[in-house]
């Protein structure tokens, strides 16, 4: 059954990982609290049980590994050793390895690691934290390893203990048998049904993506459901026949939507499973760079989507690397600032709406602004006019172009120039958006927000330049009624006013090159808040809401268009759905027009 | 010869481990399999279902197998039911305290369908005999 085998391989590296994942954090705070047996213990059964699966597997390596850091850890649990720094780096490295060998399985990639090296460190941390708690005969603890080692194969040491044990155990075998009076499963089929504990199922996400996939297709069918009913009744007002299908499609739109709603859990996890590997990336990078950082989570049960899950660690982990690197001072820095001398990084999650928001905050230095703008200019990434006329919340935008990097001798850490605008492009995947403010001194903000969901959104359908678009609703702030004499020109910048506030504003057809522009008359506007940006997009009709399903066009860059996708809307139509997150990027560069 | 239907419960937290045990059962000859995720919950599953065998980890979240054990032994119901221990390695103590409790045999891991049949002919030909 070598697909049986392969599916057994893949059980176990997701759930070793997930494992591995859980004890990760335990690390942190084990340094932060001291010994803690309880903690200890979780680690060890994470070890402990990785280890006797992928005995099973024939993962010699990993078994090695997890065997060695598992002595180490049954016995800082039996309080035989104490804990120290080379124990627990030497315990750490071993959880990275095995993640290495995992990996290395994962990707059936035949790397293989030279494991000897590490498994000399468990030995000598453990043989010299022995030393020092423990009376210096420490052979027979050493031997009791050995023993453990080879325990499967004929164990010479250990094999009179045993087999003593063995005997042991068949005397009692017959004494079972001896008080045994009557049969004991008869009696248990009467016994009350017993409580029972979580019930969980494994279920391959790709099933999951087909039920989403055909609950999408119901949503579209039951838009055009809804749009020749309302057309029905009103052409046959009086038709009872009318009245119960109307009902009946109703009925049918609220099941839809529970059930859409369904799904979407279904796909959903708590986002700790992304914040739990970051107490640990905070300990080691601020311990590499001689810096104190204190990490403070929270919203970590916050339910977020599968992909996000998947997508959002890698961006977040350059957030806060840069945070670390670039933002959190120096101890000397912050105490001549009479800033405290451990710095603080705070991630924060939470739904707002139908959007979830992750907020990676530090009381470092901030981003210095004019430096910004001065390095942008010097990549020849903007030109000398947009920096006097640049506002400070669109300046600091430009960290997130491509090949922009303050830092002037690339650190090994982050700096390298393909930082943040990957960070961006990362969360434009997931139809996201990123926005940052900075304070001199007191620190600099990312707010990251995402959609709930990746496959269904609530859209506003409107008409511009003859065509008619679909504009995710979520950043649409205010759709307001305007007409050409509103808008007026501020230093070469068409601006609109609109409740004594001015905002810029565009032509959706201009801006999508088709032949319409400002000067024509046009009705209607969409204030539009992305991130700090607000700006005005002027359309020529509003044809009314919608939830759409987002089908993916094949051959469009979505990372760089203006284009999110498309659907099919209720009367049957295929409509583009715009990505206004690109729209307001590139609006920077439109004042021209 | 065994009885290839008696139901057996396979405990362990490690998902994976369940599916590399009951592989084993199945490579073995039996069918009816059950799992549980830990002492708790497979001390609730045998107290409801007809099972003939336990074949239960060691290290587990909320009771652990030797919890199991004992929770076992000490039902009137229960207490005779065939229960080996799956254990990573030949722990001299931990066995010991295991034989007291009344297990019915261990098993060191990882073991092969041989090993496995082998304990569990010993511990069902003794209870038939």
């Amino acid at each position: 059954m070598p697909d049986e085998f392969e599916e057994i391989i893949a059980e176990f590296i997701t759930e070793s990982e997930e494992s591995l994942d859980t004890i990760d954090p335990l690390f942190v705070e084990l340094e932060a609290r001291g010994e803690d047996k309880e903690i200890i213990n979780e680690i060890f059964r994470s070890m402990h049980t990785i280890k006797g699966a992928a005995g099973f597997l024939g993962f010699q390596q990993i078994v090695d590994v997890a065997h060695r850091s598992e002595s180490i850890l049954k016995k800082l649990r039996e309080g035989e050793i104490a804990l120290s720094t080379p124990l627990m780096n030497a315990v750490l490295k071993s959880v990275d390895m095995i993640r290495l060998l995992l990996q290395h399985i994962k990707l059936k990639d035949g790397v293989t690691e030279e494991t000897s090296p590490l498994l000399l460190e468990l030995e000598n941390a453990l043989n010299n934290a022995r030393t020092g708690v423990v009376p210096p005969d420490g052979s027979a603890a050493y031997r009791e390893d050995t023993i453990f080692a080879t325990a499967d194969s004929n164990e010479p040491a250990g094999q009179p203990i045993i087999e003593e044990i063995q005997k042991e155990i068949e005397v009692r075998t017959y004494e079972h048998v001896d008080t045994e009076q009557a049969s004991p499963v008869e009696k248990t089929v009467s016994a009350a049904p017993v409580r029972e504990s979580i019930q969980t199922l494994r279920v391959d996400t790709d099933k999951i993506d087909k039920v989403m996939n055909l609950t999408g297709e119901v949503v579209l069918v039951r838009n055009r459901l809804l749009n020749i009913v309302h057309y029905l009744s009103l052409t046959y007002p009086d038709d009872s026949y009318i009245d119960n299908l109307y009902e009946t499609v109703s009925f049918l739109d609220l099941v839809t939507s529970d059930m859409q709603l369904s799904v979407m859990r279904m796909r959903m996890q708590p986002i700790k499973k992304v914040f739990g590997k970051f107490p640990r990336l905070v300990r080691d990078i601020a311990n590499s760079l001689g810096k104190e950082v204190d990490l403070r989570i929270s919203g970590e049960d916050t339910e977020v989507d599968k992909s996000v899950i998947e997508q959002i660690g890698d961006p977040l982990i350059h957030i806060i690397r840069n945070a670390i690197d670039h933002g959190i001072e120096s101890k000397e820095d912050r105490v001549a600032k009479n800033k405290p001398e451990k710095g603080v990084i705070s991630i924060d999650a939470y739904q707002k709406g139908n959007q979830i928001v992750i907020v990676v905050t530090d009381d470092g230095k901030g981003i210095d602004i004019g430096k910004v703008k001065k390095k942008a200019f010097e990549k020849g990434l903007i030109i000398d006019e947009d920096i006097s006329r640049m506002t400070d919340e669109s300046a600091i935008n430009l960290i997130f172009l491509p090949g922009f990097s303050t830092q002037d001798v690339a650190t090994e850490l982050s700096g390298r120039g393909v930082g943040m605008d990957v960070v961006k492009t990362n969360i434009s995947k997931l139809n996201g958006y990123v926005e940052v403010t900075t304070k001199k001194d007191a620190g600099s903000s990312f707010v990251i927000s995402i959609p709930l969901t990746l496959a269904i959104i609530e859209t506003l359908m409107v008409r511009a330049g003859g065509a008619r678009y679909a504009i995710p609703l979520t950043p649409v702030e205010e759709i307001t009624r305007i007409s050409s004499k509103d808008v007026y020109e501020v230093i070469g910048r068409k601006v609109v006013n609109i409740r004594e506030r001015v905002y810029p504003i565009y032509s959706l057809s201009d801006v999508l090159g088709s032949r319409r522009s400002l000067n024509e008359e046009f009705k209607y506007a969409m204030i539009v808040s992305i991130g700090n940006t607000q700006f005005c997009l002027a359309v020529d009709e509003l044809l009314g809401q919608e939830e759409v399903v987002i089908k993916t066009i094949e051959g469009i860059d979505t990372a760089s268009s203006y284009i999110l996708g498309a659907t099919i809307t209720g009367d049957g139509k295929v409509v583009l759905i715009l990505d206004l997150a690109n729209i307001s990027r590139n609006a920077l560069g439109m004042t021209k027009v | 010869m065994p009885d290839f239907k008696m139901k057996i419960l396979v405990v362990d937290d490690f998902a994976t481990m369940r599916r590399i045990v009951k592989n084993i059962l199945k490579q073995i000859g039996f069918e009816n399999i059950e799992e549980a995720e830990d002492g708790e919950q497979a001390y609730s599953k045998l107290k409801s279902g007809n099972f003939k065998f336990v074949v239960s980890d060691w290290n587990m979240p909320n009771l652990d197998g030797l919890g199991l054990l004992k929770k076992v032994r000490s039902d009137p119901e229960l207490k005779n039911l065939p229960i080996l221990m799956v254990t990573a390695e030949a722990e001299k103590e931990k066995v010991v305290e295991a034989i007291k409790a009344g297990v019915s045999n261990y098993v060191v891991k990882p073991f092969t369908a041989e090993v496995l049949k082998e304990k569990m002919d010993k511990i069902l030909s003794k209870m038939g005999g």
